[in-house]
C-alpha cells in the first residue's frame, strides 16, 4: 500500500476501548486523532508566520500580522497545550516608554480580543536596538469551568543599559486564573503589541506555533 | 486492523476537493499529508542533531560545515512560511578575539559548497575563557520562484558581561537575503561558522528543527 485517501470530515464520534479514529478535521484538514477519552490530537503542528516587515503604529493596540494561531474546531484544547510565538523587533532612537505585549484570545481573529496574558516590556532609552522576544504560553485547567494559563516574555536585545530595555534581558511571568477559552467559537490565539509613546518598532519577522493541540 | 503499512514514495498528485492524501515520504521516511490544494505537510518535526562523541572543533578563520545542521527539505520543497531553528552551543578558550560569521547555506550539497543566502556577524570578543548558545531562526518568505528570500534572526547569549565572546550580553542580528532560486528540488539548508583569526572555539550540542515543510 503505497498512499491513503481520506475524506476530511468533522469530529467524529469516540472510538470505543482501545481504538483510536483517525481523520482529516474540517475545516483546516490538519490530520487528526481522537481517542477513547475522546480527546482530539492534532497530528500536525499548527503554526503561522508573517512574510513581510511590519511596524506597528505607537501607542495602540495592534494584532501583530503572522501571530494568529486559529484552533477553530479544535477545542477540547488538552492539558498541557503550549504556545510558542519568536519575533525580532527593531528600535529606531524614538520611544522611551514602556510597550505591552498581550496574548489575546477571542472570536475576532483582531485587536479587539480580549487579553488573556499581558507582559510589560520595561522602559528603554532613546537609542536604536534590536531584539529577539519569546513568548511561551501553557494552558491547563483545575477543572472543567476553570482554565488556568501561565506564560513568559522573554527578550534580549544588543545593547547593554540602552535602547529597548536599561536590562540586558527581560523575563516577565504572567498567570491567568480564569479565562474561558472553551465556549469560544471560532477561537483564535494571537498577540498584540501596544508600544510606547513615540516608539518606532519594526518586526522583520514573526514565528508562531501551537503544540499538544 | 491494528497497523497500517506503507511503501515510501515520492509525493503524489494532489486529491480531490474534500480530501487528503497520506503517505510516507520516500526521501524522509516521514509520514506526510498532501491537500486539495497541494500544499505537503510533514507529519512529526523534521530535525537533525550533531551525535558525534566528539564535539565539533572548527578550523580558526576558515569556513566550516556545522555537523548536525543539516535540514534535507522534502520532495514537497520550500513552502512560503517554512521556518528553520537552530540552537548551537559555543564554548571559547582564551584564544581569539576576532568577529565570527555564521551563515545559513542553501544548496544541494550539504557542505560548504553551499552558498550562504543569509550571514551573520558575531561581534568581537576577549580574550577570555567563555561559554554562549545561539539561536537562529529563518523564515522562507517567498515568492516560490528564482527569486525567493529568507529573512533570519541571530541570537547569541553567553556567560560573561563583557568578555569572552563579545563585549555586550546578548546579541540579536536580523538579516534578509538577496533573491535566490528557493524551488530547487532536494535542497539542503545548514549553517556554516567562520570563526575569527585564532580562535578556539568547540561546539557541544547542535539542533536543528524545521516545520511547515
Amino acid at each position: 500500500m503505497a498512499e491513503i485517501v481520506v475524506d476530511a470530515q468533522r469530529r467524529p464520534a469516540t472510538p470505543s476501548a482501545g481504538k483510536v479514529v483517525i481523520y482529516p478535521e474540517l475545516p483546516q484538514t490538519f490530520l487528526t486523532t481522537r481517542d477513547e477519552a475522546g480527546f482530539a490530537h492534532s497530528i500536525s503542528r499548527r503554526y503561522n508566520f508573517s512574510t513581510t516587515s511590519q511596524s506597528p503604529a505607537a501607542s495602540t493596540a495592534v494584532y501583530i500580522t503572522g501571530a494568529q494561531i486559529d484552533l477553530t474546531d479544535t477545542p477540547p484544547i488538552k492539558l498541557g497545550a503550549l504556545f510558542k510565538w519568536r519575533l525580532s523587533m527593531t528600535k529606531t532612537a524614538a520611544g522611551t516608554a514602556t510597550s505591552t505585549f498581550a496574548v489575546v484570545v477571542g472570536e475576532s481573529g483582531n485587536s479587539t480580543d480580549p487579553a488573556m496574558l499581558s507582559f510589560t516590556k520595561p522602559a528603554g532609552t532613546a537609542a536604536v536596538d534590536e531584539a529577539w522576544v519569546d513568548i511561551f504560553v501553557t494552558l491547563f485547567n483545575n477543572n472543567q469551568t476553570t482554565n488556568f494559563s501561565r506564560g513568559v516574555f522573554r527578550m534580549s536585545h544588543n545593547l547593554n543599559s540602552t535602547g529597548h530595555a536599561t536590562i540586558p534581558f527581560v523575563s516577565v511571568g504572567q498567570f491567568n486564573g480564569n479565562f474561558n477559552w472553551r465556549s469560544l467559537s471560532p477561537l483564535f490565539f494571537g498577540l498584540t503589541i501596544n508600544s510606547g509613546v513615540g516608539d518606532v518598532l519594526t518586526f522583520q519577522m514573526v514565528q508562531a506555533e501551537a503544540i499538544l493541540i | 486492523m491494528s497497523d497500517i503499512l506503507l511503501d515510501t514514495q515520492t509525493a503524489p498528485a494532489s486529491p480531490s476537493v474534500g480530501q487528503v492524501l497520506v503517505y510516507a515520504d520516500s526521501v524522509t521516511k516521514l509520514l506526510s499529508v498532501k491537500d486539495e490544494a497541494g500544499f505537503i505537510h510533514t507529519l512529526g518535526n523534521l530535525s537533525n542533531s550533531s551525535t558525534a562523541a566528539v564535539a565539533q572543533a572548527p578550523a580558526a578563520a576558515t569556513r566550516t560545515y556545522i555537523t548536525g545542521s543539516n535540514i534535507a527539505v522534502p520532495a514537497g520543497k520550500l513552502q512560503i512560511g517554512t521556518m528553520f531553528m537552530w540552537r548551537v552551543s559555543l564554548t571559547k578558550t582564551a584564544a581569539g578575539t576576532a568577529a565570527s560569521t555564521f551563515g545559513v547555506a542553501v544548496g544541494t550539497a550539504g557542505t560548504t559548497a553551499d552558498t550562504d543566502r543569509l550571514t551573520f556577524t558575531k561581534p568581537a570578543g576577549t580574550a577570555a575563557v567563555d561559554e554562549g548558545l545561539v539561536e537562529i531562526m529563518v523564515t522562507c518568505r517567498g515568492p516560490l520562484s528564482a527569486s525567493g528570500v529568507f529573512v533570519g534572526e541571530f541570537r547569541m547569549t553567553h556567560n560573561l558581561a563583557s568578555t569572552g565572546h563579545m563585549t555586550i550580553p546578548g546579541a540579536c542580528v536580523n538579516t534578509i537575503s538577496a533573491g535566490f532560486d528557493v524551488t530547487v528540488p532536494d535542497l539542503i539548508v545548514g549553517l556554516t561558522i567562520t570563526t575569527g583569526a585564532s580562535d578556539a572555539i568547540t561546539i557541544q550540542v547542535v539542533q536543528a528543527e524545521a516545520v511547515n515543510l
